[in-house]
C-alpha cells in the first residue's frame, strides 16, 4: 500500500510562458513525502511600473513576482519541518519584499493609489495526507486563480479579488484588482480548505493561462483537451503550453498536480468523458454564440464550476 | 474551439500642461512629437500585447486666470489621431512657456475641465487617461474667480472637484486615469492620496520636470492603459 505522497502523487510541473519585455510571472512547486505546494505569481505591470537601477533596472512587479516566490517556498521549507505556521506565510513573503526594498533605492519614487511597491498576485495550494485524506487549501491575493478538478471536472476554489465581477464578466470588463501582494504589506491572503480523498488534480493559474478566450469553459477544456492528446507528461506540457501561448496576451503560468490516479494513462482515461462533454455542449458552439447564447451556457456551466466540492473551511488569513 | 479573443482599447487622453515660464522642456517634448506620438504610442501597446482601436488627444493649456487673463487657459476639442495629427500640432505649437505670476497656478482648473472632457465610452474596453505636468503648486479653486474670463460653473472646492472625479456620470469610473508629473506639495499629494487610479510622480518645484523623458512619459501613459 502507498503511504507516501510522492508515491501518490503522479505528476507535478509547471508550465511558463513570457511576452517580449515582460517576463512578470513566476512560480514554486515542492513536494515532500506528505505535502506538495504549488505555487503561481503575476507581478502587477500596471501598480508596479517603477523601474528599480540598483535592481538591474527590473520592474517593480518583475521584482515582486519572484521575491514572493521565494518567501513561499521559504515559508514551506519551515512549515515542512514544523517551524512555521501555515498562516506565517505572510510573513514569510513580506521579509523577501523587504529585502528587494533594502537595495531599491530611487529618490523619486512613484506615488498615488494606482501604484504599490513590489506588487504581485499569488495563488498557491498545498495539499497533505492525513490518514488517506488530503487537506487541500487555497491560498491567494489577486486574481490568479486555484482550481480543483475532480470527477465533474474543473471547480474554480479562489474568489477574484476584483470588486463585482464573476469569472465570464471578468473577461470583458474592467474589474480593478482590490487586494495584493505587495511591499506596503497592505494585503490579505485568503484560504480556503478542502478535505477530500484521491484522484484529484490542483490547477493554480495566472491570468495569462485564463483571460484571453470567450468563455470560462475554454480554460478547462484546454487542460483537459491537452491532455487527452499528449502521450506523456512531457508532451502533455508542450502542448499546453503551444493551446495557450495561441491565445494568451499576457505572461502565462499554470501549475499542476495530480494525486492519486496511478498513471498518467489512468488520469487520462478518467478526464475523457468530461473533455468529450465540454466539447460537445460548450466548445463547438461558441464560433456561433451571440452575448444571450454564451450566458445561457454560462449559466449551466458555472453550477458546478462554482460547487465546492467537499467540505469547505474558509478563512481570511493573515 | 472559440476564436482568438483580442480586446480592442478605445483610449482617450488629455494633456493638461503648464504653460508658464519654466515649462518650455516639456512643451517642446509635446511639440516635437505631436506628430509622431499616435504611432509611437501604438508601437509601445503592441509591445504590451494590447490593441487601441481609437486615440483621440485633448490638449489643456493652463496659466494663472489673475495673471495671465485671456491666455490663461487653451482648451482644445478632442483630435481623432492619426487623422487629425497636424491640427493637434497646429494647436500645441500655438503654446508658449510664459506668463505665469505667482508661483501657484491654476491647475486644478484645468483638471475640472479635463475631467469634464466629452469621454468617448463605447467600446469592448475604454480608457480616460487625464496626464498633467507641472512643475507648480495650485491655488485654490476659485482664486482666480476675480478674472473677467472665469469659467461659469466651475468647481468651487477641492471637495466638489474629487466627487466630479468619482461621478460616472462625468467621467467613466473603471476606465478612469489620472497621470500627476507635478511636486510633492499638498495640494498634488492631496489628489495622489486619495483619489483612485492616479499615478504621481513627484517632480522639483521650478524646474521645468527636466528630468521627464519622451520616453519614460510615453511608458507611463501605456502603463496605465
Amino acid at each position: 500500500m502507498k503511504n507516501n505522497l510522492i508515491d501518490k502523487l503522479d505528476l507535478q510541473f509547471c508550465v511558463y510562458g513570457e511576452m517580449e519585455n515582460s517576463g512578470e510571472d513566476s512560480y514554486y512547486y515542492s513536494a515532500n513525502e506528505d505535502k506538495y505546494v504549488s505555487a503561481v505569481f503575476d507581478g502587477c505591470g500596471g501598480l508596479g511600473a517603477q523601474k528599480y537601477k540598483e535592481l538591474n533596472n527590473k520592474k517593480g512587479a518583475y521584482i515582486a513576482s519572484r521575491a514572493a516566490s521565494a518567501g513561499v517556498e521559504a515559508w514551506f521549507n519551515e512549515y515542512c519541518d514544523r517551524r512555521a505556521r501555515k498562516n506565517d506565510i505572510k510573513k514569510y513573503i513580506d521579509m523577501c519584499l523587504a529585502e528587494c526594498n533594502k537595495y531599491s533605492g530611487s529618490a523619486f519614487e512613484l506615488k498615488g493609489s494606482m501604484v504599490r511597491k513590489f506588487p504581485t498576485t499569488m495563488s498557491a495550494v498545498i495539499a497533505e495526507e492525513s490518514g488517506g485524506k488530503f487537506d487541500v487549501s487555497y491560498m491567494w491575493s489577486g486574481d490568479s486563480r486555484g482550481y480543483l478538478f475532480d470527477e465533474n471536472g474543473a471547480h474554480q476554489i479562489t474568489d477574484d479579488d476584483i470588486d463585482g465581477e464573476d469569472a465570464l464578466t471578468n473577461l470583458t470588463n474592467d474589474g480593478v484588482l482590490n487586494n495584493v501582494i505587495s511591499f506596503d504589506g497592505n494585503y490579505v491572503v485568503h484560504e480556503k480548505v478542502i478535505k477530500r480523498q484521491a484522484p484529484f488534480m490542483t490547477v493554480t493559474a495566472t491570468d495569462g493561462c485564463f483571460g484571453y478566450y470567450k468563455t470560462p469553459m475554454e480554460f478547462e477544456f484546454s487542460i483537459l483537451y491537452t491532455l487527452s492528446l499528449a502521450e506523456n507528461v512531457n508532451d502533455w506540457k508542450e502542448k499546453i503550453n503551444d493551446f495557450i501561448s495561441r491565445f494568451t496576451g499576457d505572461d502565462y503560468t499554470v501549475c499542476i498536480a495530480a494525486v492519486g490516479f496511478g498513471s498518467f494513462q489512468k488520469l487520462k482515461t478518467f478526464y475523457k468523458r468530461r473533455m468529450e462533454k465540454i466539447y460537445d455542449r460548450y466548445i463547438t458552439k461558441l464560433d456561433d454564440a451571440d452575448d444571450k447564447d454564451i450566458m445561457s451556457m454560462w449559466n449551466e456551466y458555472k453550477k458546478q464550476y462554482y460547487t465546492m466540492p467537499g467540505g469547505v473551511h474558509s478563512g481570511t488569513g493573515n | 474551439m472559440g476564436s482568438n479573443y483580442k480586446i480592442n482599447y478605445n483610449v482617450d487622453i488629455v494633456f493638461c500642461i503648464d504653460a508658464t515660464g519654466s515649462m518650455d522642456h516639456i512643451i517642446d517634448i509635446v511639440k516635437n512629437n505631436a506628430m509622431n506620438f499616435h504611432d509611437d504610442l501604438m508601437s509601445m501597446m503592441k509591445k504590451k500585447q494590447k490593441t487601441v482601436q481609437k486615440l483621440r488627444v485633448r490638449i489643456v493649456a493652463f496659466k494663472d486666470y489673475l495673471a495671465d487673463g485671456e491666455e490663461a487657459m487653451m482648451v482644445t476639442r478632442f483630435f481623432d489621431l492619426p487623422e487629425e495629427k497636424e491640427l493637434l500640432r497646429d494647436h500645441v505649437n500655438s503654446i508658449t512657456a510664459d506668463g505665469g505670476g505667482d508661483p501657484p497656478e491654476d491647475g486644478y482648473e484645468a483638471l475640472a475641465y479635463a475631467i469634464k472632457s466629452d469621454w468617448d465610452r463605447s467600446g469592448q474596453k475604454s480608457r480616460q487617461v487625464i496626464a498633467l505636468w507641472t512643475d507648480d503648486t495650485a491655488h485654490p479653486l476659485g482664486y482666480g474667480s476675480a478674472a473677467p474670463n472665469y469659467p461659469k460653473g466651475m468647481a468651487r472646492n477641492i471637495e466638489e472637484l474629487t466627487a466630479w472625479w468619482n461621478d460616472d456620470s462625468i467621467i467613466k469610473q473603471q476606465s478612469k486615469r489620472l497621470l500627476l508629473f507635478a511636486p510633492d506639495t499638498p495640494e498634488w499629494s492631496y489628489i495622489s492620496s486619495v483619489w483612485k487610479n492616479c499615478v504621481h510622480a513627484p517632480s522639483r518645484i521650478g524646474e521645468g520636470l527636466r528630468e521627464q523623458d519622451y520616453n519614460t512619459i510615453l511608458d507611463t501613459i501605456a502603463n496605465s492603459i
